[in-house]
């Protein structure tokens, strides 16, 4: 759809950043995991020593180029005139609508990379259980906030 | 009126004895670092260490978070502002708070200082927590809510509150019984179930055993097993296989009755009673359970049965409601566990006005071949692990048509079906389930297609509504990607034009 919006493209290195301290994380797990347990108690592992940490490291780093950039690609949102529309997901595509009336309360998040860049991110909170509350990631802030306020306007009273 | 606190633009602060009490509350969590210390090899660097750790971050932390949380209180809306280095803004419309919670426990009480919970009908992790404020001005704050509430809109949410409970008796009256399970009802109730009640009775005996007296069990076993050594020995094949199968029916039949007679005390003269807007429950032998259906609040309807207990014309009705944010009351009401099949679906048609279709859409038949496919993976999991433990596998293929067989009831018996401004839809197969949701309840909705879906052109429509539980999801799987969208603009625009 043409007239969708996309993301401030900023949020790519943000989610980079993500999932590089994610690599990090579970390469080191799997270092320790290699350390501590396979050189010890399992005598033939299934590969050369610390082989499992540089497939996951790999493995991972290729994901720091790959999923960032793809995830803003299909990253999509728009605020119709009657409800919320947000299209998302790689693999598994997700498309999400809200109507303005069933809006509980909306938030303005910012992270520290996020007051770095300018940006916010916006929740929309509704009194829905399952993947109910809707999130736009990089928003510039003020549009952010012009947005919290513009959707504030159509909060119901009773929506449940 | 005058308040203690500040209105309008001028901001809140939390109690500064909230600083101790958060101080106080934290020290377990340090409390193992200072453990260490004091039974380490006793090095003084330790101590300098933690004393080092706990003065440059969880003061400061504690000190910093109470200064950078304010909260502004005017007429229409409560604003609260916290986090240090990631900044949060929290709005929360007076009118969307369902109630309000003061808690305070046994060192806020000698704090003089309460917690405030502001539950709204939204998500548990939404609400808007003040840690805490002083009690006098906590008991002030829910007073100004109470009575903005009570001034703008007609007493709509104070019904919800506290009130409610009071009258419980009272609305119990004979004349308002709508249902009352006979004990014939009650016994099919019971023959129908068949849950594997003992197995698992004697999976935990067994389990506390090993848990309290481990050695004591071991010990009885080997003693018989060493003491019937050479009568095991002098038995054959044919004896064992006998014994066996006769010891597998009696511990059926035994589980049968065990589930009768618990289902017997469970559901012993239940009750259903209606009163204003609500509904009331009541059953049990032993121990007597009621419990409250709020009308009001209800979000969804779950028409449940089995195949078994299809077969003999029984289903069972529960009701799921919003939650007001207590523990307690996030799961769906049971309002008819066990009944006729035509007095459950009158109760239905006189609670919502709606008579079931005959007929529903169907599922795209696409969902066979998916279903078949996953079940085969299942198949073949359980086939390489009993190949590995050297077990005959051949029986396996006998399965293959009967879990093709299964695919297909399972897309026969599911659909939905949009009528009088509700969207029904019918899912499961051993475990059958009709939902029916009223359009005007639903929150959001959710198109998910996962890869494997995207290459056959389907999609799965997922239905939100405010039923608290979340056990009950109503999501139509697998139907046709172009249908599922203008299923999505459809129910949209029922819900814009009953705003």
């Amino acid at each position: 759809m043409a007239s969708m919006n996309i993301l401030a493209p900023e949020i790519k290195i943000q989610w980079a950043i993500s999932s590089l301290s994610r690599m990090f994380f579970l390469t080191f797990l799997s270092l320790a995991f290699e350390y501590f347990f396979i050189n010890n108690i399992v005598e033939d592992w299934f590969i050369f020593k610390y082989g499992l940490s540089l497939i996951v490291f790999i493995i991972l780093l290729l994901l720091v180029f790959i999923v960032p950039p793809l995830k803003y690609k299909y990253w999509k949102y728009e605020v119709k005139s009657d409800e919320i529309y947000i299209e998302r997901g790689i693999l598994t595509r997700v498309h999400t609508t809200a109507p303005f009336s069933r809006v509980q309360h909306i938030d303005v998040i910012q992270s520290v990379l996020d007051r770095w860049m300018g940006l916010g991110k916006l929740v929309i909170y509704t009194a829905g259980t399952k993947g109910a509350d809707l999130f736009i990631p990089g928003l510039p802030i003020q549009y952010a906030e012009h947005l919290r306020d513009y959707l504030k306007n159509y909060t119901q009273d009773d929506s449940v | 009126m005058s308040y203690d606190f500040e209105l309008n633009e001028k901001a809140n602060r939390l109690s500064p004895f909230s600083i101790i009490y958060q101080f106080i509350r934290q020290l377990p969590s340090y409390g193992f670092g200072i453990y260490l210390a004091v039974n380490g090899s006793g090095e003084n660097l330790i101590y300098i260490l933690i004393g080092l750790f706990i003065g440059l971050f969880v003061i400061p932390i504690t000190l910093l978070n109470f200064y950078y949380f304010k909260f502004w209180i005017d007429n229409k809306e409560i604003r609260i502002n916290s986090g240090i280095l990631s900044k949060k803004q929290r709005v929360i419309p007076i009118n969307k708070i369902q109630n309000v919670n003061i808690s305070k426990n046994f060192i806020q009480r000698i704090l003089g200082i309460s917690k405030i919970q502001l539950e709204t009908a939204g998500d548990i992790n939404a609400e808007g927590v003040l840690d805490s404020v002083k009690t006098s001005i906590a008991y002030e704050i829910r007073e100004y809510i109470k009575n903005y509430q009570d001034n703008t809109i007609e007493v709509n949410h104070s019904e919800n509150t506290i009130s409610s409970d009071n009258n419980l008796i009272e609305d119990q009256k004979d004349e308002n019984v709508l249902i009352h399970m006979s004990i014939k009802d009650l016994l099919i109730f019971g023959v129908l179930r068949f849950r594997p009640v003992l197995i698992v009775f004697v999976a935990w005996i067994f389990g506390m055993g090993q848990q309290f007296a481990p050695k004591e069990i071991n010990d009885s076993i080997e003693d018989l097993l060493y003491n019937a050594e050479s009568y095991i020995e002098s038995i054959n094949y044919i004896e064992i296989t006998i014994y066996s199968v006769i010891l597998f029916i009696i511990v059926l039949l035994f589980s049968w009755i065990l589930d009768i007679l618990l289902t017997i005390n469970q559901w012993w003269d239940f009750k259903l009673t209606i009163g204003k807007n609500k509904l009331f429950t009541s059953h049990g032998l032993f121990n007597k359970k009621q419990g409250t259906i709020p009308l009001k609040k209800l979000q969804m309807i779950v028409l449940f049965s089995n195949y078994f207990r299809e077969k003999f014309g029984y289903w069972g009705l529960m009701l799921e409601t919003a939650g007001l944010g207590t523990i307690d009351s996030r799961r769906p009401e049971t309002a008819i566990p066990f009944a006729k099949e035509n007095v459950v679906f009158n109760f239905t048609n006189e609670l919502i006005n709606i008579q079931l279709p005959i007929e529903f859409n169907h599922i795209s038949r696409k969902t066979i071949r998916r279903a078949f496919i996953r079940y085969m993976i299942g198949l073949c999991l359980i086939g390489l692990i009993l190949y590995l433990v050297d077990i005959n596998i051949y029986w396996l293929f006998l399965l293959v048509p009967l879990l093709y067989y299964g695919a297909v009831l399972r897309w026969q018996y599911r659909g939905w079906k949009i009528q009088d401004r509700k969207i029904i839809v019918k899912q499961g197969f051993f475990f059958k389930k009709i939902k029916i949701i009223p359009i005007i309840k639903i929150q959001t909705l959710n198109i998910k297609r996962s890869f494997f879906q995207r290459r056959l052109n389907l999609s799965t429509l997922h239905i939100d509504t405010a039923a608290s539980s979340g056990i009950n999801d109503a999501s139509i799987i697998d139907i046709d990607e172009k249908e599922s969208f203008e299923l999505l603009k459809l129910i949209n625009n029922h819900i814009h034009n009953v705003i």
